[in-house]
């Protein structure tokens, strides 16, 4: 017998029928012409005579196709019968489950809008968290083979300085000893004052080794960097940063060559960066120009001095741990060598990338962390209605599972129909991310590095696509096993009841919600926490009154200013123009101002009280400024007096020191009168009287408390200037901002103003890395809450909508509605009560992560735990408090007519 | 000889397709038959003048079966492999009737003209 059916088949392919369809007429066609075909070999016809007139009718000019076509439909609409006969084909069974599955998700666009946007909200949290996560720590650093580079640091923990800067003489010595480096550079930080171009301006930089670049492997975008013989006292050549030769320069090629002034110094251009060449060092700052460190013969020599910071490459092959053993023995030497400077001064080496992202790692983990939970949480509310709805489809199911659908079949396309949502819900998410990205930018501290570079990229959109997938296939599972496993003669005999996925259905759902509020419990415990730590840290008192302070740095060039006479006739001019200003009701100069500069301290001796050995002399803070300076920051002077304008060069010298420097070295006594004098007792400057004692000031750090502190006037010191000013206003600071810079003007015209801010704000930024972590753990929280309460609140609405008869039947017995009410919200409570105890005995686990983020509290912190599990609570009474209210309006005559 | 129905000199499309309807419905009035049969019968009754061509017939009949006037079952009889077989609906009878109705007019008026008699 001759094959029909591909003959058939062939003419029916253009029509693009539903396979079930085609199958139907190719074989009732077939039938035909097979008995055609035997009746003509009865009537005599051979093999080949009968073949050809048979399909003579088949080939009439097309005839079947084009009579079909006016007949059947494309790939027809119903519902494709699943698990048929006809060959597996899972690419187009892939497409015809998409297919299907777009239909079934546009015909419940209430089901399909919530999951949806739940799952973006994950998502998008998700991708935008990793492509901070991705800029900040993964991603490598824009630097030749980075895992090589380290930084080495002076290690000076009993000074409380465990990564101290290295002092020229020590670095020098390093680079000459240590052979574990193929290069070891130098920086320090350097402002510059750029004054022939327009505005004077203070801008950022640093002196840099000449070999700085080439031991990164960056070169430069135009001209060239600097070579071994610009690293000479004297040369003056600048290398340019990307943004400022874009923003002061138009990109003008032609900058190479070009002369500027710098300082007051004629400083020759020889080359422009790369965009986002950001150098590490102590804090990630933004260098705007370099300069070559070229140390004088006397900085040279400096070995108390530290101020720099060294950054090396290791040579292939050494481990960190050689390269520490090597400047282990190098330190001890050092120590040996120069006991009076090195004493208890160690080396220690720290990986880059450790050093430039060590301090946001954990807030960034953490937050990585809270949004895959907020995720989990979305996926666990997606899997919810999921259940729901494969509840709804029982009788669908059943029917495909009669008519001969296997069950991987059904649960394949059901999970084909979750990666969908999932993949919708990636799309809309990564819109969301993006917005995201713009907010997050400008929350992250600006101290952080890579912050420019942060984008949805490539790998975030892998990313992306990758989470989609897998939260699809979590939150599909669950449902497609279930529903594709039921049990087709109880649902056959259950008819049209709709019980809803029966006792297994609902056990998963209450699984569910239980799991949800347990996670949602230990994210709002970690931003409880965080909130309270930070109103802890917000609290705390810096020592001045931080409201109604405007200030900014004001660096004298040293070329036009070289002596305290002329710098203190500056300021008094300055000072004078400024007083007269309306709106000023105080001013004074300062030097570095509290919370914006992490350096300047010295040994000190006491007189009569013998000097203590090398290495054992403490530490003080300190600064210098003009008078009037405590009560403008609103610092209380608790003994003595402040500085007048005539401690000067020619009284006698003074200091005023903190609370805690008087307990440290006149215990029980009082410091007035009494002398100090930097460094040793025997070194050459002159003995200091202590005239008053102030409150200590949170100076360097915010969060650690005060160290101890000592002011001088800066009308005394011959080399340290003056290079702040503060001002205390009657009206808005910010306002002020112009005309205080103009004063300054009218006295200098070139004089740079710079980093014009409010105490207010510089206060606010000495916590940001902690409001960051804060803001968005608290966000996440907060959706996490929001995402838990609609679980919560699906799943009593569900299961009141499924007990619609027994509560008809209680009302109908006489339940009174107070009753109903509260047997369902008791209902929702053993579930949020089980979340609440799981997730109790988690967040006491996980949040010790936390505690490395908390300041002023412990990891578990009662209050916290208290006052959060009564907002859980508060929020799950509420979330099935209105589905509860839905019960005890059922009719009772309504609900058993019903059924 | 045979006549290809479809390929009938008989100019007027609409006429050939109301016929074969009439001709169809009107087998499938007693009992429910399979396409082959259908086709068939067609030629006995007509004694070979009038045959279908299986690319025709077929999409006739799915045609008559989306108009709800005829419906398709597929049918196992033991020892037999399954057919579709053709019955016809309520309405199919209805329609039925109705053209039954409107032939017997049209035939005769066409005799009234041509002076065609019958035998």
């Amino acid at each position: 017998m001759p094959d029909f059916k591909t003959e058939i088949r062939a003419r029916l392919a253009e029509l693009q029928l539903s396979p079930v369809r085609e199958a139907e007429i190719v074989e009732e066609l077939s039938q035909h012409l097979e008995e055609e075909y035997e009746r003509a070999l009865s009537c005599g016809a051979s093999d080949d005579e009968a073949r050809r007139q048979v399909l003579e009718q088949l080939n009439a000019s097309d005839l079947l196709g084009r009579e079909l076509k006016h007949v059947e439909d494309r790939i027809s609409d119903q519902p494709t019968l699943l698990g048929s006969e006809r060959k597996i084909n899972l690419f187009a069974d892939l497409l015809q489950d998409l297919r299907y599955g777009v239909r079934t998700l546009a015909k419940n666009p209430g089901f399909t809008g919530i999951a949806v946007v739940a799952l973006a909200l994950g998502i998008g949290a998700n991708s935008a968290i990793f492509s901070v996560v991705d800029a900040v720590l993964l991603r490598p650093l824009p630097f030749k083979n980075p895992t090589q580079l380290v930084m080495l640091w002076e290690n000076a923990t009993h000074l409380g300085f465990p990564r101290d800067t290295p002092s020229p003489a020590n670095f020098l010595d390093w680079q000459k000893q240590a052979v574990s480096f193929t290069g070891m550079a130098a920086m320090s930080e350097r402002s510059f004052n750029l004054t022939d171009v327009g505005e004077p301006e203070r801008l950022e930089g640093r002196r840099v080794s000449a070999n700085l670049f080439e031991l990164l492997g960056v070169s430069a975008r135009l001209g060239r960097t600097f070579m071994p013989e610009d690293d000479k006292p004297g040369t003056r050549v600048v290398l340019l940063s990307h943004s400022l030769w874009q923003r002061r320069f138009g990109s003008d090629p032609g900058v190479i060559g070009r002369a500027l002034t710098l300082n007051g110094e004629s400083y020759t251009v020889i080359g422009v960066m790369p965009p986002f060449v950001q150098l590490p060092g102590f804090e990630n700052r933004n260098d705007q120009l370099w300069v070559p460190i070229a140390f004088p013969a006397e900085e040279a020599a400096e070995r108390g001095n530290h101020f720099l910071e060294v950054i090396a490459r290791l040579k292939p092959g050494i481990t960190l741990k050689q390269a520490q053993a090597e400047m282990d023995t190098i330190a001890a030497r050092l120590e040996k060598q120069y006991p009076t400077y090195n004493t208890r001064r160690g080396a220690v080496v720290v990986p880059l990338h450790e050093q430039v992202v060590g301090e946001i790692r954990p807030a960034l983990l953490i937050l990585l962390g809270a949004v895959a939970f907020v995720l989990l949480i979305a996926c666990a509310n997606v899997a919810n209605l999921l259940l729901a709805r494969a509840a709804v489809r029982q009788k669908e199911i059943a029917l495909r599972l009669a008519l001969g659908a296997s069950r991987s079949r059904l649960t394949r396309q059901f999970l084909t129909e979750s990666v969908l949502l999932a993949l919708f819900g990636a799309g809309l998410g990564l819109l969301l991310a993006l917005a995201g990205i713009q907010v997050l930018k400008t929350l992250i501290p600006v101290t952080i590095a890579q912050v420019e570079t942060i984008t949805i990229d490539g790998r975030v959109l892998i990313f992306t696509a990758f989470v989609a997938l897998v939260t699809g296939v979590a939150f599909g599972l669950v449902p497609a096993i279930q529903g594709s496993n039921f049990n087709l003669n109880d649902t056959l005999k259950e008819g049209g009841r709709g019980s809803g996925g029966g006792s297994n259905g609902n056990r998963i759902r209450g699984l569910l919600v239980i799991g949800e509020v347990a996670v949602s419990f230990v994210l709002l415990i970690g931003a409880g926490l965080l909130i309270n730590s930070f109103l802890h840290l917000r609290n705390l008192d810096p020592g001045f009154r931080s409201d109604h302070l405007l200030t900014m740095k004001v660096n004298l060039s040293e070329v036009k200013y070289p002596d305290r006479e002329r710098r203190a006739a500056f300021f008094d001019e300055v000072m004078r123009r400024v007083s007269e200003l309306p709106g000023v009701r105080s001013a004074a100069v300062a030097g570095n101002l509290p919370l914006t500069y992490n350096g300047d301290s010295m040994s000190i001796s006491v007189e009569g009280v013998p000097d203590p050995p090398p290495g054992q002399q403490p530490d003080v803070i300190f600064r210098a400024i003009g008078p009037g300076y405590f009560a403008t920051m609103g610092i209380p002077i608790v003994r003595g007096r402040d500085f007048t304008d005539q401690d000067n060069g020619d009284s006698k010298d003074v200091v005023i020191i903190s609370e805690k420097t008087a307990q440290q070295f006149w215990p029980g006594q009082d410091p007035i009168g009494k002398r100090l004098k930097p460094g040793s007792s025997t070194s050459n400057s002159p003995w200091r009287e202590v005239i008053g004692i102030v409150k200590d000031v949170r100076q360097n750090d915010f969060v650690a408390s005060p160290k101890r502190q000592m002011y001088f006037t800066y009308r005394q010191l011959k080399n340290i200037a003056a290079n702040a000013l503060v001002v205390r206003t009657s009206i808005e600071p910010m306002s002020l901002a112009v005309p205080v810079r103009n004063a300054i003007w009218s006295v200098d015209k070139d004089q740079t103003v710079a980093d014009i801010d409010t105490m207010d704000h510089i206060v606010a930024e000495a916590v940001a890395r902690q409001r960051f972590s804060m803001l968005l753990l608290g966000l996440f929280a907060a959706l996490a809450l929001l995402l838990a309460s609609i679980g919560i609140y699906g799943v009593m609405s569900y299961s009141v909508a499924q007990r619609t008869r027994e509560i008809g039947i209680r009302i109908a017995l006489g339940a009174r509605r107070a009753d109903v009410l509260q047997m369902t919200v008791k209902q929702a409570l053993k579930l949020v009560g089980v979340g609440m105890m799981i997730g109790l005995a988690a967040a006491f686990l996980l949040t010790r992560v936390l505690a490395s983020l908390l300041f002023g509290i412990s990891a578990t912190d009662p209050i916290t735990f208290t006052g959060i599990s009564v907002v859980l609570l508060a929020v799950a009474i509420l979330a099935s408090y209105v589905p509860a209210l839905r019960a005890t309006r059922v009719d009772p005559i309504t609900a058993l007519r019903a059924q | 000889m045979a006549l290809q129905y479809m390929a009938s000199p008989v100019p007027d499309r609409e006429l050939k397709k109301g016929s074969a309807e009439l001709m169809i419905l009107a087998l499938l009035e007693d009992r429910a038959r399979h396409g082959y049969e259908i086709g068939q019968l067609i030629e006995l009754r007509s004694r070979g003048a009038i045959r279908f061509n299986v690319a025709s017939l077929y999409p006739l009949l799915y045609r008559l079966e989306k108009r709800n006037w005829i419906r398709g079952r597929w049918i196992e009889k033991a020892g037999q492999r399954r057919r579709r077989y053709y019955r016809l609906t309520a309405s199919g009878k209805n329609v039925l009737s109705k053209q039954r109705a409107g032939w017997r007019e049209f035939v005769e008026a066409i005799n009234l003209i041509t002076g065609i008699q019958h035998a």
